[in-house]
């Protein structure tokens, strides 16, 4: 484990942001931390890097604890929070210099490594310029090629994605699961769910400073979405007669050639096809249609309760 | 973390911070070189009466003033601009996000606020007075000497102030004073404590009360105000090198003023005492 936290908990003058937080993170996987503005992500991996100190509970981070030398256990960590604040007046190459040598680099790697993450990030031709004349996403860029120029076991990115375009955002991906596959793992907040189903392996979703589910998209979709299904066909008249007999709890047209269903159960899916192939309608697709949204969405509404989550962890 | 890691991180930050002095080195450099020129003609007409020097406690009180003024006002801007100007600007909330304690970046602050300060404060002390020693007039080593003791004690002072403010954020868990605003207020208030100014400001309030009862201040108020002001020019820094540069140069014996041990193991404490308490804090003082 990369990271075993328990029951950490901070509360600030006007409210509580962590309430007995506890998570696992394993190696070699991208953990996804949901909630709303003000639900307590940031201040989560905040506390986590040691740069806040937490009223109760404790963690270890790569092996460091956090109440013994909370300072020394950023050493394992790639940082990058939401808003950073750079030097305006530096050069691109001349701030990633700065942050290389900071990483702890020897010297004679200093270079190599920021020619690296330069190419990796695509602002090789900005090297030259000030960061304060980068546009948002330039500048978003160059923040998570400083955070990749860490010697680190762990990234923590809070909103890594944010004002950066959709080519760069597809390539981002592919660099972040690179630098999980070499075993690395990743801590990652986000508001965009539908965008983490392509990178998170396992969600953690927080309200009110409380973990209210852990668990992966299957695990979560499972456990908290009633199994809904959408169905493509040739025949919609002679399927939706089929489905009549699958036990449902909505069963509904789509578009041309297309049938919405809501099972009762997730294993009741197997009937759907059966009765289809029994009808001799030909089944061209059938996905689930129940997103990540629609789990946070179930999470997050006002008056819901705890949940104990499937992992086990709360 | 290993001490050559962390000389590493501090050296780094003390890098960052130099490289951008050129523009204030610049400015002091044409400081310099205009006194020097308009104090070429009295250096010239000194050199016409070649004597040989000698350090009386007058002549050697108001160059140490000068020298202590300088680098003092310096120390502080400067310190204020590359420690302060962080928390200001922000930019802190990235060197934050690296394995850095507060000890780190107080080290790295006062390595980069002492290097510009010694290289500022040069340039215009020496440069200013560069007629009187390139005629041989004054003794350049013993001149380094007094320039060397006031940036000395200016450090002393200012270091002082930061690791105190260290001790209180520790136990406030906040930053209740800056550690620049502190080491500001240690310089200042060790050169007010310094026997020349606290004498001025004891004798300045005798004779007030005097006033005040329509008198003048009797000698023994006099001799009192200053007894006053050497007790309390003990805590100084700047009261120390003094000291030692008037021992050295022959003005004052060695010894006479027990004080000055206790006052250096007050200011010893503070200095550990904030270092230990340096390691514990919670960098995210610096951003709320």
């Amino acid at each position: 484990m990369l990271v075993q936290a328990s029951g950490l908990t901070k509360t600030y003058p006007k409210a509580r942001a962590l309430d007995h937080v506890s998570l696992e993170i394993r190696e070699g996987e991208v953990f996804g931390l949901f909630g709303p503005n003000g639900a307590g992500k940031t201040t989560c991996l905040r506390v986590l890097s040691g740069i806040t100190q937490p009223d109760a509970g404790d963690a270890v981070v790569c092996g460091v604890h956090l109440r013994a030398a909370p300072n020394d256990v950023r050493r394992h960590l790639g940082i990058l929070f939401d808003l950073p604040t750079p030097y305006e007046g530096m050069r691109v190459s001349e701030y990633l210099t700065f942050f290389a040598r900071l990483s702890g680099h020897p010297p004679a790697e200093v270079r190599e490594r920021v020619l690296w993450a330069m190419d990796l990030l695509v602002i090789r031709h900005l090297q030259e310029n000030r960061i304060g004349r980068l546009s948002m996403g330039e500048r978003q860029r160059t923040e998570l090629a400083r955070v990749l120029l860490s010697p680190a076991r762990l990234l923590l990115l809070d909103e890594p994605f944010s004002n950066v375009d959709v080519d760069m955002r597809i390539a981002l991906r592919g660099v972040l699961r690179a630098w999980v596959s070499r075993g690395g793992s990743i801590l990652f907040t986000s508001h965009n769910l539908i965008e983490s189903e392509a990178i998170v392996d396992r969600y953690a979703f927080i309200h009110l400073g409380r973990i209210v589910a852990v668990g992966t998209a299957r695990e979560l979709k499972e456990t908290l979405l009633a199994p809904a299904f959408q169905i493509e066909v040739t025949d919609v008249d002679r399927a939706m007669a089929a489905l009549e007999k699958v036990p449902h709890q909505t069963l509904s047209r789509g578009g041309p050639g297309l049938i919405h269903i809501g099972l009762l159960a997730r294993s009741d899916a197997a009937k759907v096809a059966r009765a289809l192939v029994e009808a001799d309608v030909d089944l061209l697709e059938m996905k689930s249609v129940g997103t990540m949204e629609d789990v946070y969405a179930r999470l997050t509404r006002a008056g819901y309760g705890f949940l104990a989550p499937p992992g086990g962890t709360s | 973390m290993e001490w050559r890691e962390r000389l590493t991180l501090i050296w780094t930050m003390v890098r960052k911070d130099l490289a951008h002095a050129g523009i204030p080195i610049l400015a002091c450099a044409v400081v310099a070189a205009t006194i020097a020129f308009l104090l070429g003609p009295a250096a010239l007409a000194s050199s016409r009466f070649p004597t040989a020097f000698r350090w009386f406690d007058s002549s050697l009180r108001p160059f140490f003033a000068i020298s202590a003024a300088l680098t003092g006002f310096t120390f502080a801007i400067t310190f204020y601009e590359v420690h302060g100007g962080e928390i200001r600007s922000g930019t802190i909330r990235s060197i934050i996000l690296y394995p850095v304690d507060a000890n780190d970046i107080a080290f790295a602050k006062l390595g980069s606020a002492l290097v510009i300060t010694f290289i500022l404060t040069t340039i215009l002390f020496f440069g200013a007075l560069a007629p009187f020693f390139a005629l041989g007039i004054w003794p350049v080593l013993d001149f380094l000497a007094i320039h060397l003791m006031a940036l000395g004690a200016g450090f002393v002072s200012l270091s002082t102030g930061v690791f105190l403010a260290h001790v209180l954020a520790h136990y406030a868990k906040r930053i209740v004073i800056s550690p620049a605003g502190l080491g500001t207020l240690f310089i200042i208030g060790s050169m007010l404590l310094t026997e020349l100014i606290a004498n001025g400001i004891a004798f300045q309030i005798t004779l007030l009360l005097a006033r005040s009862r329509d008198q003048f201040p009797t000698p023994e108020e006099t001799r009192a105000a200053l007894a006053f002001a050497q007790t309390v020019s003990v805590l100084s820094p700047y009261h120390w090198g003094a000291r030692i540069l008037s021992q050295g140069f022959g003005i004052f014996p060695a010894g006479g003023e027990p004080l000055i041990a206790i006052s250096v193991a007050l200011t010893l404490l503070a200095i550990v005492g904030g270092f230990i308490l340096g390691k514990k804090l919670y960098l995210d003082i610096f951003t709320r």
